[in-house]
């Protein structure tokens, strides 16, 4: 086999160049931290880690859904369980108004119960930062509003005209969706209306109709059941998102995992490879230099 | 009968032959870096010997001819093996560029992290319907992922662009090598025929055979009287016969939007060589920049209208002044049903419209009926009789108004009328290209719905978040590949599609240079010079003029001793 001057010389710039680009390969991947660099690096890991990155922030935007759909159901936990004890609390005086030995105190009983049924109204359009709770999907307006008598007494109140039993909810995993509010009418007035019950018992409380008032309680009774029925199933919901909020928690750390076992380059791997690469061009510089230098023409004189 | 005179002949010979000889030897030493240069033998043959009584004795050298060595058969091998590479090496470098405008995998910047944003950004905005800046960044990120696409699309057409630019200059570089080579073979041709061989020129033939080859992938042959003919691999024809050189060109056939090379003006496919590459990344439909073009299209048409459908006939938390359509329609006396719009109708159907006075009370209210006859001017007519409302069909678009004061509101559209005129939508265009946010709504971010209205009331609640949490879906939902794939599943999937190409053309492209290399050294070792060679040659030659020289001085002492010894 004849072995040219040039045969050599193409041989050591091939052998360096491989050496080079082996070695910016390892560079790259040391500086960015990251094995996949470009999709045709790996093209089904490139696949998988879009995949992956796309679920984890899914996952995030999920999170952030549970958080601001927690927070409501918090603000509105809270008000309907100060209702259940109106409601309780009215029970209990309704008890007391009914029994015969109550004759002559019938009037303060009416005084109370009337200021449980303000307590109530504003109770009703509680508020969490500008949105009011038991509005349904109109948020921005009171939802009920109360008719007075010339005495400043409430009459009757009414529900906002547009609806408030409208629900919100959020999606909080894939393909889940759970509701996170409580329509008014769901609260106030699903199989009795709350204030008109109140109104009601005051009413046949200061008018003494005894039998009124027994009438009344079964009302009264109703609308216990429904406040808990109410709060129970905000109860529930919370208990829910958190139940998802933590799987969805798992999902993260599985996704980010995976990620990184895809993606990320395996540095301790990558030190050695780098050094061994480093010899590798090394000893294709210290060769090329003695290959190419020597000709017949250095020994002859 | 021998001589001294006959000595002193023969002696000249070797000086001839062997001075010859070393000027081959130093032309070849000069011509070691020379690109395409064959190393030069002296063929030297014995003269004729002269018959003596007593046998025949040699008369000296002759110089039979100054031969080129070069082997035919590995040029040929070569010129197929590097044709071949040159292709692979002009689709890799296509996929690659594809690959960088991409940007992928990137967790920041990209169409995938757009996209990610804006459904994200959705998420929140189903949260909190009725907070304005959640609202403002969900148009901010559909404006900036709009922008992304655009990108992509304008980058992947300057693409197309610069193929075409490439494809003509190397179709220009042929057509120079294929003249020069039709005069080299008229050259060739003239001193072959005397019976020498023309070793610079067929060195230089060569040479450009390798470029051409190299360009558009040819074969070639030689004739008795050296010519050569050049014909295209996979039949397209002969480029080259004898001093007849084939025009290459280009032209574009708009009807299959292709860019095709043509042979003395009808058009030719090459099968190998760069153009043949360059060819395929410009003109392949199933395959780099047209495939990648097509699947960001599809990607971008199916958010528009998905995301549109829902805006269409959602409410946002105020109601819409005046819309018109962004799709032109050509006729608008003709049924919408066959008017070729984005989005196919589904007729019969229809939707509801609502107008509001100031306080957001219902003033009008009907229903527009959308069957397989309806016309855009049916449609405008419909509305108009709605009373509250005025249509007018202008250019091909139609354009919704209420009265000062008064806002308007689709409702549950089923027949995919609005989206496919492109009514109160979130984005305009159709594809990838064209792909904008609705002016209307980045002036307006109020408009953008996140409820429904109510389909008999047409009440409207602020904090209604089904149609955001709809659009949030749309992100999740497996729309394309026949129902396999979401958006972000099409879109890593078509960046998977491009990285293994990528991939895969480089494996090619490394596998075909090793074949090609091995080849060009199998050349290097018959045709190169090799130093030491022409060294040693040299000294062999030498040596052999110094002896010869050394002859003529005997003879010319033998010559004096019978010249002057003889007369005293």
């Amino acid at each position: 086999m004849r072995i040219t001057n040039n045969m050599i010389a193409d041989q050591v710039l091939s052998a360096i160049t491989d050496s080079r680009k082996r070695l910016g390969t390892i560079q790259e991947q040391l500086a960015t931290s990251k094995r996949i660099n470009r999709p045709s690096d790996d093209p089904l890991g490139t696949t998988l880690t879009l995949q992956f990155t796309t679920a984890t922030k899914t996952l995030n935007a999920f999170q952030r859904a549970i958080d601001a759909g927690q927070a409501f159901l918090r603000a509105t936990a809270d008000p309907l369980d100060h209702i259940a004890e109106i409601m309780v609390q009215a029970k209990e005086i309704g008890v007391q108004g009914s029994s015969d030995t109550a004759q002559g105190t019938r009037g303060a009983m009416a005084a109370q119960v009337n200021q449980l049924l303000e307590d109530l109204l504003s109770q009703s359009n509680g508020r969490f930062a500008d949105r009011y709770l038991f509005g349904g999907t109109q948020t921005a307006a009171p939802p009920f509003s109360a008719t007075r008598d010339a005495a400043g007494q409430i009459t009757a109140v009414t529900a906002n005209p547009l609806g408030t039993d409208g629900t919100v909810q959020a999606a909080v995993a894939d393909g889940v969706r759970v509701q996170t509010n409580i329509p008014g009418s769901t609260v106030f007035s699903k199989t009795v209306d709350l204030f008109a019950s109140l109104v009601n018992l005051r009413d046949s409380l200061a008018a003494e109709d005894t039998a009124a008032v027994v009438t009344d309680m079964t009302t009264v009774d109703q609308a216990v059941t429904q406040v808990t029925d109410a709060s129970g199933t905000i109860g529930a919901a919370i208990q829910r998102l958190d139940a998802i909020q933590s799987l969805n928690q798992k999902d993260l750390t599985r996704f980010e995992l995976l990620r990184s076992g895809v993606q990320d380059a395996d540095i301790a791997e990558l030190y050695v490879e780098l050094q061994t690469r480093e010899q590798a061009l090394q000893a294709s510089l210290a060769a090329g230099a003695r290959a190419m230098q020597p000709t017949l023409l250095d020994f002859l004189s | 009968m021998s001589s001294l005179f006959g000595t002193l002949w023969t002696a000249k010979s070797s000086l001839f032959a062997n001075q010859l000889a070393l000027q081959t030897s130093s032309n070849n030493v000069a011509n070691a870096g020379t690109k395409g240069y064959s190393r030069q033998r002296v063929d030297m043959v014995e003269s004729p010997p002269e018959t003596l009584p007593y046998g025949q004795v040699g008369t000296g050298v002759t110089v039979d001819s100054i031969r080129r060595i070069r082997d035919q058969f590995l040029d040929q091998q070569f010129l197929r093996a590097q044709q071949s590479l040159t292709k692979t090496q002009a689709e890799h470098d296509t996929w690659s560029q594809i690959e960088a405008i991409l940007g992928e995998p990137s967790t920041d910047t990209g169409l995938q992290a757009d996209m990610d944003r804006f459904f994200t950004s959705l998420q929140d905005l189903a949260s909190y319907p009725t907070d304005l800046t959640t609202r403002r960044t969900v148009l901010e990120q559909a404006q900036t992922m709009a922008m992304t696409f655009n990108r992509l699309d304008t980058d992947l057409d300057s693409l197309t662009r610069n193929l075409e630019t490439e494809i003509s200059g190397r179709v220009a570089e042929a057509n120079d090598i294929l003249k020069e080579l039709a005069s080299l073979n008229s050259q060739i041709q003239a001193v072959t025929i005397t019976g020498n061989s023309p070793n610079a020129l067929l060195d230089r033939r060569d040479l450009l055979l390798d470029n051409l080859s190299g360009l558009i992938g040819v074969s070639r042959f030689f004739r008795d009287d050296g010519t050569a003919v050049v014909t295209m691999s996979g039949g397209g024809g002969v480029v080259l016969d004898g001093v007849t050189a084939a025009t290459l060109g280009t032209q574009i056939t708009p009807a299959t939007d292709s860019y095709d090379l043509t042979l003395n003006g009808n058009v030719v496919t090459p099968t190998e060589g760069k153009v043949a590459g360059l060819l395929a990344s410009r003109n392949d439909p199933t395959g780099y920049v047209k495939y990648t073009r097509a699947q960001l299209d599809t990607l971008a048409g199916t958010l528009i209208a998905q995301i549109n459908r829902i805006q269409a006939a959602g409410a946002g938390t105020a109601g819409v002044q005046s819309s018109t359509s962004q799709t032109v329609v050509a006729d608008p006396t003709a049924p919408l049903a066959g008017a070729g719009l984005p989005v196919p109708l589904t007729v019969p159907g229809s939707f509801g419209v609502f107008v509001y006075d100031a306080t957001g009370a219902v003033t009008a209210s009907g229903t527009v009926n959308v069957t397989a006859a309806t016309s855009l001017n049916d449609l405008a007519t419909q509305l108009n009789g709605l009373g509250g409302l005025t249509a007018t069909v202008s250019a091909g678009r139609l354009t919704l108004s209420a009265p000062a004061g008064s806002t308007f509101r689709f409702a549950n559209d089923t027949s995919q009328a609005l989206t496919a005129l492109g009514l109160n939508g979130v984005f305009t265009g159709t594809d990838a290209g064209t792909i904008g946010v609705n002016a209307e709504l980045m002036s307006r971010p109020e408009l953008l719905a996140t409820g429904y209205p109510d389909p008999v009331t047409g009440a409207v609640g602020g904090a209604d978040n089904r149609a955001a949490l709809d659009m949030v879906a749309v992100g999740q939902a497996k729309l394309l590949s026949g129902g396999t794939a979401t958006l972000a599943d099409f879109y890593g999937a078509t960046v998977g599609v491009v990285g293994a190409r990528t991939a895969a053309t480089a494996n090619l492209a490394e596998s075909q240079d090793l074949v090609v290399k091995s080849i060009d050294t199998q050349r290097q070792q018959v045709s190169d010079v090799s130093i030491d060679e022409e060294m040693t040659d040299m000294i062999r030659f030498q040596r052999a003029f110094e002896a010869s020289s050394k002859i003529i001085q005997v003879v010319d002492e033998l010559l004096n001793t019978v010249v002057n010894g003889l007369i005293r």
